[in-house]
């Protein structure tokens, strides 16, 4: 992953919502497109972790620290949901956070 | 659409087939040849036909046919007073709904606040339970649209303007607090058919004994 990548800060759109489901896990709702995504309970925490207060290396360590998982495996995943949260637009365009 | 499992968490229970192909087909036979009336709404106390927000046929299930419905699904009552939190009771004001090409119905809750002077049952209802007596897929009798839609399902802005349809499967039964906003979306094609029946608050049943 790029340097800039990993200072990033990502935050999430003005247009998306999250709804907490009684097992940890969730749902993300996406007012413009008016469609949800179920998001297991450790991308709940990275997603609530977007707040553009935290950066990528610090989303990591959490997700690391919470679920006992090594850096590499909590670097993958976290690379690859907000890739994902990005691609569906559930993310804000970097220019505009 | 959203999972079986993701929408009992928003409070919709699910069961994938309660009944039986050749008791889907035996209801839905029963009710296409019995005496029909258009369904009504109520509104500000009183039940009365408006086809600009409900066009349906329904058919209501003789005592027997109750019963007979009663034993066939009794299997997952349990399941239901688990995830509704309480004790539900018997089912009331069993009927079948059908819905013909074009027929529909807008967004609505099915209970009301209070009693109504023509509408003496609708006000007691807690939980609405419904089973598809066929689908769009179904090799019989199939339709297309007529999707049971669930609104105001998540706490996000403006959630009675989102809503999550359900997948028709035929047997499914879907299970609902009545005072969840819900629709059925216009059938394009064929005829959908469909069993509703409600749980009633009991602690209204002992308050006024009178029926509906």
């Amino acid at each position: 992953m790029a340097d800039d990548q990993n200072t990033d800060k990502p935050v999430r759109a003005e247009s998306a919502y999250h709804h907490p489901l009684p097992d940890g896990s969730g749902l993300l709702f996406d007012q413009t497109t008016q469609t949800a995504y179920p998001i297991t309970e450790s991308a709940r925490l990275i997603w609530e972790l977007c707040d553009g207060e935290h950066d990528f290396d610090q989303i990591v360590s959490a997700v690391e620290t919470k679920y006992d998982v090594n850096r590499e495996t909590a670097e993958n995943d976290a690379k690859l949901l907000l890739a994902d949260l990005r691609e569906k637009g559930l993310l804000a365009d970097r220019d505009t956070a | 659409m959203l999972s079986h499992a993701i929408l009992e968490q928003l409070g919709v229970f699910v069961h994938p087939d309660v009944l039986t192909a050749d008791q889907c087909r035996d209801w839905r036979q029963r009710a296409v040849k019995a005496e029909s009336r258009p369904g009504f709404v109520y509104k500000q106390g009183k039940s009365r036909l408006d086809e600009d927000a409900r066009r349906t046929q329904e058919v209501g299930l003789t005592p027997e046919d109750a019963k007979r419905l009663d034993q066939q699904i009794a299997a997952v009552l349990p399941a239901l007073d688990r995830h509704f939190d309480m004790a539900l009771g018997p089912l009331c004001e069993y009927r079948c709904m059908l819905y013909d090409s074009g027929d529909f119905f807008v967004p609505h809750y099915d209970v009301t606040a209070v009693e109504g002077e023509t509408v003496r049952n609708v006000h007691k209802r807690t939980v609405t339970l419904l089973i598809f007596l066929n689908a769009p897929d179904d090799p019989e009798v199939p339709y297309q649209g007529g999707e049971l839609t669930f609104f105001g399902l998540l706490d996000v802005p403006d959630s009675d303007q989102h809503g999550f349809s359900v997948e028709a499967k035929q047997g499914k039964l879907v299970a609902f607090k009545s005072d969840i906003l819900h629709s059925v979306t216009p059938v394009l094609s064929g005829n959908r058919c469909v069993i509703v029946a409600w749980f009633h608050d009991q602690s209204k049943h002992r308050e006024t004994t009178h029926g509906g």
